[in-house]
């Protein structure tokens, strides 16, 4: 299965754009994602990334810019500007092939809480495979099985989603994309508020799915996670993408990493210090706790 | 995205010549135009074009409702949007009315238009129709109106204000508007809510946008119950943060923000109770036991 792609160019985008009230929350941005495992987005609140998560499948459309979805299917807004210079709404996007655009790309977004409208959680994780036409039967066993992917056994199917607690109901919120299957996923902030353990059960998940080719995009603020799973990570501040490259050399720009809000990772500080000592760590497997800890083994064991 | 509770009038933080006015005043204001706006005017029975005195008084009200729109600076856009999100309910106004309504005895206009099949279908069903339609619209243009230039704080504080007296039959004026206050904040997060629902709904193959009507409608279908849901829990949270910073319904409330009642407002009080009485007097004044009519037989 080839990786999918999501292509920005020239992309802006503008919320309450009609209004006196209108806030530019992408700034012009350039960028192809996708295709390269794991691709992590991050920066400080409000810096526009689930803004910009929400443009890959379409949910949002640019203001003004030019977006080339897996598909291949291309939407492109021209610009259209007031007399002062600033972005005017644009014409009404009418997007054709909608329903193949969100099988493709799958996203969850950052609050479960909004994301959940059925009345039983089997019937919750069904509305995807149903809606991209899957039979009942069908249906009911690929959210069974993207249920037990997430950790969520029988005694839950039929569960209101709206009783569950804040960390279940985001693994419902994930089993309810897992379930049709999609060739990109994006995740805003897949794991806040499960417990460790419930965490890491996730990130394996993921791993999973991006050994199996789908490419996984990433949004998080947890800067350890971020750099144990990168193959690419993408910093964003005010609407633009500040960063962009393999999580050593983004590290390496210490002062716009500053300037961004985040901390480097643990084991970016532990690598970079043992290197200064003169010890030959790998950057690219001292990625994690136990990757430092091999590699620390490797250089004074030989 | 264009939610069903969209057309509800959201507060918009501008400078304008009703933004600055007294919420008092504007709450008057609102009820003297909903009152003038569905008094009856003109003689229906006893007219060739029955109603039309009523719509001619209507498209007056129009005006008057479109100046104070352009004075509060109300978006064009959102006052169409206000009409056409009611498309459904205007459409069924009209089917009802121009089907059932049936002119009286007394009318002197009853031709019939056509048979749709054995029944007949009145001219005078279809001046009630617009008619009713009119008042409709010019309902839902007002509030709209209003409420955007109103904070919903100001609202309550109205209320609380009017129902003051009750206080001294030990009603809990103060509570009630605390209720009100909070009814009206949670409208604009109905709305929000809708939109992330529906969001979600289209992230899996839902799409009531981009989709045809057969999606829309289930879209539309879909939001009822977890809107519902999280009303109901987004209640309880309230409440909950409320007692947990000591919130006491007993307790005499302060206001952050106390408004003083100035000329200005006195002007537009003012104002507003002369067109009531005008209005009332054109419905109630009476030659020969009959309201004036514009159009006579
Ligand atoms: N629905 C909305 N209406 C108006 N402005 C919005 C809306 N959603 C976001 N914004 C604004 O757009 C900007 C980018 O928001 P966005 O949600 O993309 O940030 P974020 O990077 O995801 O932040 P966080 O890490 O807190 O989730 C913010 O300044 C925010 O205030
Ligand atoms: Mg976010």
């Amino acid at each position: 299965m080839p990786g999918a792609e999501v292509t920005f160019s020239g992309v802006s985008y503008c919320y309450d754009a009609s209004s006196s009230l209108r806030k530019l929350a992408l700034d012009d941005i350039d960028l192809t994602v996708g295709d390269e495992g794991f691709t992590i987005l991050c920066g400080r609140t409000g810096s526009g990334k689930s803004t910009l998560a929400q443009h890959m499948n379409a949910l949002l459309t640019p203001t003004v810019g030019k977006i080339t979805f897996p598909g291949g299917f291309v939407l492109d807004v021209p610009v259209r500007r007031r007399k002062d210079g600033s972005l005017k709404a644009p014409r009404r996007q009418r997007i054709r092939c909608w329903k193949e655009l969100r099988k493709d790309v799958g996203l969850v977004f950052q609050f479960p809480e909004d994301q959940l409208f059925r009345r039983h959680v089997i019937e919750d994780v069904m509305v995807g495979p149903l809606n991209f036409g899957a039979s009942e039967d069908e249906a009911r066993r690929a959210a069974a099985e993207a249920l037990a992917e997430v950790g969520l056994g029988e005694s839950f199917f039929e569960r209101s989603p709206f009783e569950l607690s804040g960390g279940e109901k985001r693994r419902v919120a994930l089993a309810g994309v897992f379930a049709f299957h999609p060739r990109m996923l994006v995740l805003d902030e897949p794991t806040v508020g499960l417990d460790p353990l419930g965490a890491k059960r996730v990130v394996e998940c993921l791993r999973r799915k991006v050994a199996s080719g789908v490419s996984v995009v990433l949004i998080t603020h947890d800067m350890d996670l971020a750099y144990s799973l990168a193959d690419r990570l993408i910093v964003m501040e005010a609407g633009k993408v500040v960063l962009d490259g393999k999580p050593w050399e983004v590290f390496q720009a210490g002062e716009i990493i500053h300037r961004a809000g985040l901390l480097p990772p643990k084991a970016f500080v532990y690598t970079r210090y043992l290197r200064s000592l003169g010890l030959d760590i790998d950057p690219a497997v001292a990625r994690d706790a136990e990757g430092l800890a091999a590699e620390l083994g490797r250089c004074i064991h030989g | 995205m264009a939610s069903p509770v969209s057309a509800f009038g959201v507060y918009r933080p501008l400078k304008t010549p009703i933004h600055r006015l007294d919420g008092r005043v504007k709450v008057i204001l609102l009820i003297v135009m909903m009152v003038v706006i569905f008094i009856p005017y003109g003689n229906p029975a006893q007219s060739p074009y029955p109603y039309a005195t009523s719509m001619i008084v209507g498209a007056g009200l129009g005006l008057i409702v479109i100046g104070l729109a352009a004075l509060a600076r109300v978006q064009p856009l959102r006052f169409l949007k206000a009409v056409g999100g009611m498309w459904f309910l205007l459409v069924f106004i009209i089917l009802l009315n121009v089907f059932f309504y049936r002119p009286g005895e007394n009318f002197l206009n009853r031709d019939i238009l056509f048979y749709a099949g054995t029944w007949p279908v009145y001219e005078t069903s279809f001046w009630f129709a617009g008619y009713v339609c009119e008042r409709v619209i010019l309902t839902i243009l007002a509030t709209l109106v209003i409420t955007s230039a109103t904070e919903p704080m100001e609202i309550s504080y109205a209320f609380e204000f009017f129902l003051s007296p009750l206080k001294l039959v030990k009603v809990p004026v103060a509570a009630f508007s605390m209720m009100m206050s909070l009814a009206l904040r949670f409208i604009p997060v109905l709305s929000t809510q809708a939109n992330r629902i529906q969001k979600a709904q289209a992230a899996r193959g839902l799409d009531a946008r981009n989709g045809r009507l057969k999606d829309r409608f289930k879209s539309v279908l879909g939001l009822i119950i977890p809107l519902l849901m999280i009303s109901i829990m987004d209640a309880v949270r309230s409440a909950e943060a409320m007692q947990a910073r000591g919130y006491d319904p007993r307790a005499p409330r302060t206001h952050l923000r106390t408004s003083r009642f100035g000329l200005y407002d006195l002007g537009w009080l003012l104002g507003a109770l002369l067109l009531l009485a005008g209005l009332l007097f054109l419905c109630l004044y009476r030659v020969g036991g009959l309201r004036l009519e514009i159009f006579p037989a």
